[in-house]
């Protein structure tokens, strides 16, 4: 039990030394293979499939501000819809600044969730974005969970019905627009989803709460039961044609990685190191910061049972001492 | 010297100015009432904004229906349901805002607050630093930190001390040395000058006079 929680002090020691690397490198990957799944649900636009246009996308996030990369995966989004339909991409931007302007203006933190759903969703795997969620933020979250669930669903239709808008021209553009809002909005199993997702972050956020040993452990155990028995419900009320057993694996593996990265990397206080800047009357200072990290070593603790009696003759050692950790 | 104490809590608020600090330092010239005004008056034009965006898409969706029914349908109602419904998401949106702007403001007043708390301790330093200073040069004592401060004269206990009167000692003494001359030219040696031009100048008058047919004549 020790040697895992030294690992994890080394990895916070390993992060905190190497966080200038790190991070864009971190944000690479995701900029990198959050457009890959992308495409993979959408589909249409060749040219934004290529691997060598992702690649410098992905360069370019790396080294943007996250707000910035955000914005540019959205508009990545944007414009494989583009390559479907333009009264999707229309709608979809329409949405997408309603969203913005409702919420994202005031939590733009959440702004990362509205890209990860989508994309897990392509993996099946969106059962761990609200196992996270819960975890780690706060109820209100539930708003960017269900955005992301909208966004995944609208996208998943155009790609799924995107023959029917192939039609060009002005007398179909209305047309277009109406029958492409019609299908969203009218998409029982996305509203479905959202609610359970929303239970789930409910339920996980309030287990974690609870001054319990591995509350964690046991709200992300909640979390996936919750999930499991409200896709069945789903699929008796709403859908019939929910794949049941996979949604099930699905949430046991989604649980499995998210009790993994609880316990290995989520640790909240991350600290890193800092590159600063300044001057004073005599020098320029130019200052790198290194987060400490003790190591824990395990703890002893000696505890004397018996008073110390006053004796001459005496062995140190057998002063009653208890080593427990 | 470099005063540990002093980098230390330096790089500290460094490192908040870089971080959080480069958002909520700009709002520190505001009290709360004034930055949760702007802010609510900010969220009142977004959630107008927004609100016309949902009635373009209501719209939308059943367009050829909208159009058709545009002649039939009951207009103070329908302005009625408008004006409703968007006066309680209004409201609604706004109250969000005061809350969420408020609690923001606090949290931000905390971190100002340790902030400038650690600058007030920065000042302290500084102070206590510059007076220990002083108190050293009062003492005469010869600090390597104030280079220029000691090699002014009037710091100096004696003139020897200061390199600019050593050398200055050094450039008189060679003065002296050099012989008693005001540097002016001696008129016998430029008449003996004058000589000697004015005889090269015969020589090549006479050169000049062999070729006629040139133009060129010279005169003194």
């Amino acid at each position: 039990m020790t040697s895992l929680l030294v690992y994890k002090d080394k990895i916070k020691e390993f992060y905190g030394q190497n966080s200038i690397y790190i991070r864009p490198f971190t944000k690479f990957l995701l900029a990198f293979f959050s457009m890959m799944f992308l495409h993979m649900a959408t589909g249409y636009m060749d040219l934004l499939g290529s691997p060598a246009i992702m690649l410098i996308l992905a360069l370019l996030c790396a080294f943007l501000p996250n707000n910035l990369m955000i914005v540019t995966l959205i508009i990545y989004i944007v414009a494989e819809m583009y390559g479907a339909s333009m009264e999707a991409a229309i709608v979809l931007l329409v949405c997408l600044m309603i969203m913005y302007l409702l919420y994202y203006k005031f939590a733009p933190k959440d702004s990362l969730i509205l890209i990860l759903m989508p994309v897990f969703f392509v993996l099946k795997m969106p059962y761990l974005i609200p196992i996270l969620v819960g975890l780690l933020l706060t109820p209100f979250s539930v708003v960017s969970v269900a955005f992301g669930t909208f966004l995944y669903y609208a996208i998943n239709f155009i790609s799924t019905s995107g023959a029917a808008f192939a039609k060009t021209g002005e007398d179909a553009v209305a047309g277009n627009l109406s029958q492409f809002i019609a299908g969203i909005i009218g998409n029982k199993m996305m509203y479905a989803s959202i609610v359970v997702f929303a239970l789930t972050i409910v339920v996980v956020y309030a287990v974690k709460r609870l001054s319990m040993d591995n509350a964690s452990m046991y709200a992300i155990g909640a979390g996936c039961l919750v999930q499991m028995v409200g896709f069945v419900l789903v699929r008796m009320t709403v859908d019939e044609t929910v794949a049941i057993l996979v949604v099930i694996l699905m949430t046991v593996v989604s649980g499995i990685i998210a009790a993994l990265l609880d316990f290995l990397i989520l640790p909240l206080d991350y600290s890193r190191t800092e590159v600063v800047q300044y001057e004073d009357d005599d020098y320029y200072y130019y200052v790198k910061a290194v987060p400490k990290y003790t190591v824990t070593k395990p703890e002893i603790r000696v505890k004397r049972i018996n008073a110390r009696k006053e004796r001459t003759h005496r062995h140190p050692e057998s002063d009653t001492k208890r080593r427990t950790r | 010297m470099l005063n540990e104490e002093k980098v230390i809590l330096m790089t500290k608020l460094a490192i908040y100015e870089k971080n959080e600090g480069k958002k909520e330092i700009p709002l520190s010239k505001y009290y709360q009432n004034d930055y949760v005004g702007l802010r609510m008056v900010g969220t009142f034009v977004t959630t107008t904004l927004a609100y016309l965006l949902v009635i373009a898409l209501y719209v939308l969706k059943d367009f050829e229906g909208f159009l058709s029914g545009l002649t039939t349908m009951n207009v103070p109602k329908v302005v009625a349901i408008i004006v409703i419904s968007y006066g309680a998401s209004l409201a609604l949106f706004l109250f969000i805002a005061s809350v969420l702007y408020r609690k923001r403001f606090k949290k931000n007043r905390v971190h100002l607050n340790g902030y400038s708390a650690d600058l007030k301790k920065l000042m302290k330093l500084h102070k206590a630093d510059k007076e220990a200073m002083q108190k050293k040069l009062e003492e005469g004592k010869d600090d390597w930190t104030v280079p220029i401060m000691t090699k002014l004269p009037e710091y100096a206990e004696n003139e020897s001390q200061t390199q600019e009167s050593q050398t200055v000692g050094k450039l008189q003494s060679e003065a002296d040395d050099l012989p008693d001359d005001d540097g002016a030219v001696l008129d016998s040696d430029l008449d003996n000058e004058l000589d000697k031009v004015l005889n090269e100048l015969e020589e090549l008058n006479l050169n000049m006079e062999e070729d006629e047919d040139d133009d060129f004549t010279f005169s003194l």
